[in-house]
């Protein structure tokens, strides 16, 4: 027995030992800190000059290792570091840090210069003039030029490529024609210049399209045919021009960086970045131990049940922040017993407000189309407010077979949703509509939706300060047409605010399709859920409401106290 | 022995075999499929959509596509992931050493705490020692991880401030040894209670039957000491079914804990499927099924080869 026990007991020291030492998957190594021109150099990477530069220049880059480290917690694991092959918030987290997009989006429905500079659109809105920030640097030292931004808008569009985010470029003329057909051309080592094949709204085109697009280094993947990108070992220890440097990471649970002391737009105040994943009933506790200096917003928010709580701890700031972000039902409107009229019963039969007052405690705000009140597109005409007894009305009109059960597809994983679909049920019992709930996880739900399988569907979305965000799900032959529409009508209206390009003729085309919404309510909106955000007061620099909502963060802006 | 040991990984290949067609079968028949996930943004459009489902061959039928699989498998290729495009192989070996620490040193942990316990409540039934143990092992066996983990995350870390509250190391930079151990006590502790209840019960049972043993009133009219007759005749008879439970926790302890794993945010194979199964990531899935089926069979070979060292009366033929 003593021998099993001693060996046992051996043997976990042993893996302890073993994976202590070679925990640090891509790069790193145990007991010592390694210098990013070190592990730079172990990664194998480039062997050209540029990349023997690019050591010396990191490792001047990130400087002295010092101790001024921020660590930001989210929810859930990035799944990749190819920005242009993912379609996840959580690695548009990571990918935010390593690479540089061209401007840095604000809730209110602006942005600033991040990559670019200026820009400017053409008179005929079709050519998009974008100049890049002459100070940017790759962090190998290279410059970070326009061809750099010609080269990752024709990988993302490029159809050897087949990128998941193919159709960020899709409004320029020449998309998917061939690999290089794609309109997006540097004018000189600064500027370029991008062709739409339409007229095209410029917020749309940054908030929309430009979101997701990282700038890539021309230099170091230019020269390698497009089908054997994805396999370049470029990957293992990406190059950015962002504010950190990828220095290594512990699989689904943390990527570690360090700061990138050349940043055009600012040197960082901090020296070392940590992305780590947490659970979202242990953010608090990793808050309060000053485990977690900052939670990153929108894919990490503090439980409801913790918030009181939270706001008691002295080491932290705490905001309950409005999100553009909102909860909604879909309604299956290719099923002839879901008319109009029932649908309109529907979305007056919910009772929103005791939504939000009760699951949400307040932090919220009830929806009833895809802007919430503050939104510069909203139209108080959506607002239908919550009136079962003309809902009951309607049901009568359009005679309304009571016996009739609907199929109420809710997806696990969002406790508040998957109680509200129990208000909803109860809501809609009252009038009349009997439902069954049927509960699936997401992957299984979001089939059953696309199948048509369903009469009403709970979803979420992370919403856009720009008003064309949602047009897209109402489009008849589009995968997200999820309440099955086969006129155009609510699509073309929206649409048509896209290729507006003043306030006043884009508020026409929004609150027209403001009100189809209203009419045919293909979807009933729900609530906006408030992000639940903290960080430690040793934190400075965030803006909160900003850093937590379009998927980027100024984290060049942010500071540590000791 | 050796013609044994054959025999046995000849039978064990049909099993194998079986368990990759269910799983495969599962998985793929269940309704959602991975396109739902990689897809998951409303730029993306239909054509895109059917063009990757013919790209990861989605569009052939179930048995051609596990066929294929089995092929790569033979050939020694687990796949791609199609959440990560990494190579499974990468995947799941970067998990492997966090999830074989967390729960085999919780099972060292466990046999630990756990033998002593319920050998010495056998050895004195019905004694405050025995009521102890019993409301050790049914307060243990009854919490369930997920609690535990929450309630000692508020004790040791919250109020005590003992212990980090999850994660493999600091974020100082340095990785050390200590540090690995200081973060891996809370996960392991919870994942120890459940173990050390049914462990208690399993071994106070099993030494309890031999405590009546004719053998065991020899070994005392002999003379033997006490000391002698616990270790040399009780607890080595008694440790059987004891192997047999432990052996139980195989797929248990290789296929990672996954609840205590999502807590402490320890980067395991139980978190790794979780993710893999919620976006239907059908290699990954299939490559940990390959791995916890392989260490199951191979750990039953070896619990019946234990067997044989603890009695010698079990001969293998």
């Amino acid at each position: 027995m003593k021998k099993i026990i001693s060996t046992t007991m051996a043997a976990v020291l042993m893996a302890a030992a073993l994976v202590g030492c070679g925990g640090g998957q891509q790069g790193s190594t145990g007991g010592t800190e390694t210098t990013a021109a070190q592990t730079q150099a172990a990664a194998g990477g480039e062997t050209t000059q540029a990349a023997a530069e690019a050591e010396t220049t990191q490792a001047a880059a990130s400087g002295e290792a010092g101790n001024k480290t921020i660590t930001l917690a989210m929810v859930s694991a990035w799944d990749s570091v190819i920005p242009f092959d993912t379609t996840s918030s959580y690695s548009d987290v990571v990918l935010d840090l390593i690479y540089d997009k061209l401007v840095f989006l604000k809730q209110d429905g602006t942005y600033e210069p991040r990559l670019a500079d200026t820009w400017e659109m053409s008179d005929d809105n079709t050519e998009l003039t974008v100049h890049l920030n002459e100070n940017a640097k790759w962090q190998d030292g290279e410059p970070v030029t326009a061809e750099d931004v010609v080269f990752t808008c024709k990988v993302y569009g490029s159809p050897t490529v087949a990128a998941v985010r193919q159709n960020n470029v899709s409004p320029f003329a020449g998309f998917k024609e061939s690999d290089d057909s794609l309109k997006v051309e540097a004018v000189d080592e600064h500027t370029v210049k991008f062709t739409c094949a339409q007229p095209t709204n410029m917020d749309f085109l940054f908030f929309i399209k430009f979101r997701d697009i990282y700038i890539l280094p021309s230099h170091i993947l230019g020269d390698l045919p497009f089908d054997q990108i994805r396999e370049s070992d470029y990957w293992e220890k990406p190059i950015g021009s962002g504010p950190c440097i990828y220095e290594s990471q512990i699989s689904g649970e943390r990527m570690e960086f360090t700061a990138n002391k050349n940043y055009h737009l600012k040197t960082p105040d901090w020296d070392r970045f940590v992305v780590k994943v947490v659970a979202t009933p242990s953010l608090l506790s990793g808050l309060i131990n000053n485990e977690i200096d900052i939670l990153a917003g929108n894919v990490a928010s503090l439980q409801l049940s913790d918030w009181e709580m939270a706001q008691q701890q002295e080491n932290l700031i705490c905001q309950s922040n409005e999100s553009v972000g909102y909860q909604y039902m879909a309604i299956n409107t290719s099923k002839e017993y879901l008319t109009p009229k029932v649908r309109q019963a529907i979305n007056l039969a919910i009772n929103r407000e005791a939504i939000v007052s009760g699951l949400l405690k307040g932090e919220g705000e009830p929806a009833f189309g895809p802007f919430s009140k503050s939104h510069l597109y909203y139209n108080e005409v959506i607002n239908v407010g919550y009136d079962p007894e003309k809902a009951k009305q309607l049901l009568a009109e359009e005679g309304w077979d009571g016996s009739h059960e609907l199929v109420f597809s809710v997806p696990t994983g969002n406790a508040i949703r998957e109680q509200a679909a129990v208000i909803i049920q109860q809501n809609l019992q009252e009038i009349g509509i009997k439902t069954n709930i049927e509960s699936a996880d997401f992957a299984t739900h979001l089939n059953k939706v696309r199948e048509s399988n369903y009469d009403l569907g709970l979803i979420g979305s992370g919403g856009s300060p720009d008003p064309s965000e949602c047009v897209i799900n109402f489009k008849p032959d589009h995968v997200n047409n999820f309440s099955q529409l086969s006129d155009w009508s609510i699509y073309d209206t929206g649409a048509a605010g896209e290729s507006a390009f003043s306030f006043e003729d884009r508020k026409v085309a929004y609150d027209a399709y403001q009100n189809l919404l209203v009419e045919q309510v293909p979807f009933c909106f729900l609530y906006f859920q408030n992000n639940l955000f903290a960080q430690n007061k040793r934190i400075g620099g965030v803006v909160d409401i900003e850093d937590a909502s379009q998927l980027n963060r100024a984290v060049w802006n942010w500071t540590v106290s000791e | 022995m050796l013609k044994y040991i054959g025999k046995r990984i000849l039978i064990a290949i049909p099993t194998f075999l079986g368990i990759t067609i269910l799983v495969y079968a599962l998985s793929s028949l269940a309704p959602g499929t991975p396109l739902e996930m990689i897809f998951n943004d409303p730029n993306a459009t239909a054509e895109q959509m059917e063009a990757m489902r013919h790209k990861l061959g989605l569009d052939r039928p179930v048995y051609i596509q596990y066929l294929n699989w089995l092929w790569q498998l033979v050939q020694g290729n687990l796949g791609t992931s199609y959440r990560t495009g990494h190579s499974v192989w990468a995947d799941i070996s970067e998990r492997i050493g966090p999830t074989l620490l967390l729960t085999f040193s919780s099972l060292a942990f466990s046999v630990i705490i756990a033998l002593p316990l319920g050998a010495m409540s056998a050895y004195k039934p019905y004694s405050a020692w025995d009521y102890i143990s019993s409301a050790v092992s049914f307060i243990g066996a009854a919490i369930p991880n997920f609690f535990a983990g929450l309630v000692f995350v508020y004790l040791f870390s919250v109020l005590i401030k003992a212990f980090p509250s999850g994660g493999m190391y600091d974020t100082s930079g340095t990785r050390s040894v200590p540090m690995l151990l200081h973060h891996l006590f809370l996960p392991m502790l919870v994942l120890s209670i459940q173990q050390i209840g049914s462990l208690i019960r399993q071994t106070r049972g099993a030494v309890l039957d031999v405590l009546q043993e004719d053998y065991v009133r020899t070994a005392r009219a002999k003379g033997a000491r006490e000391r002698v007759v616990m270790t040399a005749h009780v607890l080595q008879n008694a440790m059987i079914p004891v192997i047999t439970r432990i052996g139980m926790m195989i797929p248990f302890l290789v296929g990672g804990a996954v609840v205590t794993e999502q807590i402490f945010a320890w980067p395991g194979l139980g978190s790794l499927m979780v993710l893999s199964i919620n976006s239907r990531d059908y290699p990954v899935i299939m490559g940990i099924t390959v791995f916890i089926a392989a260490a199951v069979l191979i750990g039953n070979i070896i619990v019946d080869l234990i067997y044989g060292l603890l009695d010698p009366k079990i001969r293998y033929s």
